[in-house]
């Protein structure tokens, strides 16, 4: 395989970045075959495209996937350790170099690559993800050491791979959401990997002067053993509801009124704007912030009235400890002009408790901005 | 994430205001204590970045380092936002035991002796000793100090465990660490040494003189390393020995000497100020001089009143039958006396209590007898009626 060494060059990212409809297909194709695990074919498929746009970055980039897949790890390596040097600002290839060294157990490593997608791409949700994995391991490692005790073999660490390469610089906005989510493989989310059986600590409520950590939204967690109580607790909407699954969609091209002043493009933007706020609200726990992304006809369901429901998150979103909470994948879909839903994968991590749902919000836009009017969840 | 090490370090008292290191300026303090302290500071100013990047260097380093491990791994789960692991058993002793040597550590770095302090328990050392241990055995501090014109002054001082149900040996097999002042009796270099005493030994003469007086029994009370497996042991840890990483006791090799070197260990060491310091030595002085002057005397009650009731020989010899033989001597009353290489330490363990150690030239001013020389040890204690002695023996040391 060829690989391509100069610097990057405007041209050359304008390059990686437009393909032509054939090559598209060509690419997709094989990251179809890769999620099929069908890597020789997948191989042959991009060597073949390869041989006619040598420098079709995507295309090394998903070379260097198939053979980590097929177990050819030193040459992935190498592969990856190119594409990173040549894009020094991509997360993906600095991610799944971290893969790889985790998979052969060198996890400091893991953890320095790790590290340097993210002061890139602070928002990266793979490699935020990764991190995390890997701080477990490497806490575990750290753990055997300190409590003399033996170190299981097998530490249950998993980390993502990532199977599509935009090469673009941007950091850590909704695309970037976007992109890491394609990044997942086609099956449905895989198990989160699991320390050795341990049950968390109960945990003193920390004190509420303690500053969060500034630069990065890694989670943190929480003081509340009240939120361990049923899954998920910590929605204020839980059961049977009539929003829309998932898998419905309305069609994008639904009539829109244009008169409104806001382009469907701009409505799309707006709303995932809008939930992104709302989460991070939700994650930093500024309580004012996260009630402020609901109208005022925010219907709770549950049985709780509206200041009910107010006074519950208050206490539940503002109590001491540390939240994280991610939006991934989100899919909007404009019903109107002014009425929107948008459906994503939810993760919740807090000290004694975490998970995953299918979120959907139901959106209204009042005086130009987008709050939440129903807030519905559906399990993975 | 700053919470859940407070709560983990609950112990610590890391105040916001950190302060500025507070240790001895000029002390040497081994390298991985160092850096360990050095990010748990960057942790408490909110570097937690800088403090993650430290440790894994550290323990890179030293990766036997236990407490830097835990520490490392306590802050990477925070920061993955994973609940701590669940210590039970005989794991949660072990945390706690990396917990009390973390409070022990951090306590000496935010509070350390002011460069020219004297400790309470040497006012004064002879030229013979250039250098002395000093063992802070309620703040698990091992001090390496070096005879300056006198005084002594702080060169190292480095993490120690001591015996694990504490402090002040009576008895054989009670797995204390014994109170008093003592001095290396030999060196145990590795080869002879089983592997838990790690690198090298340094035995001291327990039960001393004093101890003896007072019925302790026990022995083998060494200054000695660590088996290799770890870089140091929990604070309470020993069957009553001093233990410090093999680092540590291959530095303080260097200055030991043994047969000579004294090495104190105290339960009550106070650092005083170089006047206070010195006002203890002179009233200590006046009384040897005191004592010197009086032992001249052909009147034997002037010496006599120096000695308590309840004194005792290093013989066996109560107070009438001692006082009854030197002025019973051929030398009472014929005699010069001079005191040499005085030094004096206040007794570890008592509220009062001074040990004098010198040496004493006895010149006959007749024909009578030959002069004599010997090292003594005085032990002094104050009541009510002032200073007096308890207990007087040959020195130990050569």
């Amino acid at each position: 395989m060829r690989l391509d060494r100069r610097p990057v060059a405007i041209a050359a990212l304008a390059a990686a970045l437009v393909t032509l409809p054939v090559h598209a297909a060509s690419i997709s194709e094989a990251q179809t075959l890769i999620d099929k695990g069908l890597y020789k074919q997948a191989l042959q498929q991009i060597d073949t495209l390869l041989d006619a746009n040598p420098d079709n970055t995507q295309a090394k980039f998903l070379h260097a996937v198939a053979q980590a897949r097929m177990g050819q790890t030193n040459a992935a390596i190498e592969a990856f350790a190119a594409l990173a040097k040549a894009y020094p600002d991509a997360p993906e290839p600095a991610n799944n170099l971290a893969v790889l060294y985790a998979q052969q157990g060198d996890y400091e490593k893991a953890r320095r690559w790790l590290e340097s997608a993210m002061s890139t791409h602070p928002a990266y949700a793979t490699a935020h993800r990764n991190l995390g994995d890997v701080y477990t391991a490497l806490a575990a490692v750290a753990y055997s050491r300190a409590l003399e005790q033996e170190q299981s073999s097998d530490l249950g660490v998993d980390l993502e791979m990532v199977q599509s390469f935009s090469g673009s610089a941007d950091r850590g906005s909704a695309t970037a959401l976007a992109q890491s989510a394609r990044s997942q493989p086609a099956a449905p989310s895989q198990p989160r990997p699991v320390m050795p059986a341990r049950n968390p600590e109960p945990f003193e409520p920390a004190d509420t002067a303690d500053k969060p950590l500034a630069t990065r939204p890694a989670p943190a967690p929480a003081a509340t053993p009240a939120q361990t109580a049923t899954a998920p607790a910590s929605q204020p909407a839980a059961g049977p509801t009539t929003a829309p699954t998932p898998a419905q969609t309305v069609p994008a091209t639904a009539p829109v009124a244009q008169s409104a002043g806001q382009s469907p493009a701009e409505a799309r933007a707006a709303i995932l704007a809008a939930v992104e706020n709302w989460a991070r609200a939700w994650a930093s726990q500024d309580v004012e912030g996260y009630l402020n992304s609901y109208a005022d006809n925010f219907y709770p369901g549950d049985g709780l009235s509206l200041p009910q429901w107010k006074a519950q998150r208050r206490q539940r979103v503002g109590k001491p400890g540390d939240i994280a909470v991610r939006v991934v994948n989100p899919e909007v879909s404009l019903q109107a002009e002014d009425r929107a839903s948008v459906t994503f994968r939810q993760t919740y991590e807090s000290i004694n408790y975490s998970d995953q749902v299918s979120k959907t919000l139901t959106m209204q836009r009042n005086d130009g901005r987008w709050l939440i009017v129903r807030e519905t969840s559906q399990p993975l | 994430m700053r919470g859940r090490l407070c709560a983990l370090l609950s112990g610590l008292s890391l105040s916001m205001a950190a302060a500025a290191s507070a240790e001895t300026r000029d002390a040497f303090h081994s390298d991985p204590e160092v850096r360990l302290l050095d990010a748990l500071s960057q942790f408490n100013s909110g570097d937690y970045e800088d403090a993650l990047s430290d440790l894994s260097l550290l323990i890179e380093d030293q990766p036997d380092f236990r407490l830097a491990n835990i520490v490392y791994a306590d802050l990477l789960l925070a920061k993955a936002g994973r609940p701590l692991p669940q210590s039970d058993g005989p794991f949660s002793d072990k945390r706690s035991e990396l917990l009390e040597e973390a409070r022990v550590r951090w306590s000496h770095r935010l509070q350390s002796p002011a460069q020219d302090a004297i400790p309470s328990a040497v006012l004064t050392l002879a030229d013979r000793y250039e250098y002395v241990i000093v063992v802070d055995l309620v703040r698990n501090r091992l001090y390496l100090m070096r005879n300056d014109g006198g005084q002594p002054e702080i060169v190292a001082d480095f993490y120690a465990s001591i015996g694990v149900q504490g402090i002040g040996k009576q008895l054989e097999g009670d797995a204390k660490t014994p109170i008093g002042v003592y001095h290396v009796t030999e060196y145990k270099p590795d080869e002879e040494l089983p592997e838990l005493y790690g690198n090298g030994a340094f035995p001291v003469n327990y039960p001393n003189s004093l101890d003896r007086v007072f019925g302790r029994t026990g022995y083998g009370i060494w200054v000695h390393g660590v088996p290799r497996s770890t870089y140091n042991r929990a604070p309470r840890a020993s069957q009553g020995c001093v233990v410090v990483s093999n680092d540590d006791l291959e530095t303080l090799r260097d200055y030991i000497r043994p047969g000579i070197t004294p090495v104190v260990f105290s339960n009550d060491l106070e650092w005083l100020d170089p006047a206070e310091a010195a006002e203890r030595r002179n009233r200590l002085v006046k009384v040897i001089a005191q004592w010197r002057q009086d032992r001249e005397s052909a009147d034997p009650s002037r010496l006599a009143r120096h000695y308590a009731e309840d004194f005792v020989s290093s013989n066996g010899q109560e107070r009438r039958e001692y006082l009854a033989d030197i002025a019973d001597s051929p030398a009472a009353g014929n005699m010069k006396v001079r005191l040499e290489d005085i030094s004096i330490f206040g007794y570890p363990g008592y509220r009062e209590m001074a040990l004098i150690s010198f040496t004493q030239r006895v010149y006959s001013t007749t024909s009578k007898f030959q002069d004599s020389e010997s090292r003594r040890q005085q032990f002094w204690r104050k009541d009510d009626s002032g200073w007096q002695v308890i207990h007087e023996a040959e020195s130990p040391d050569r």
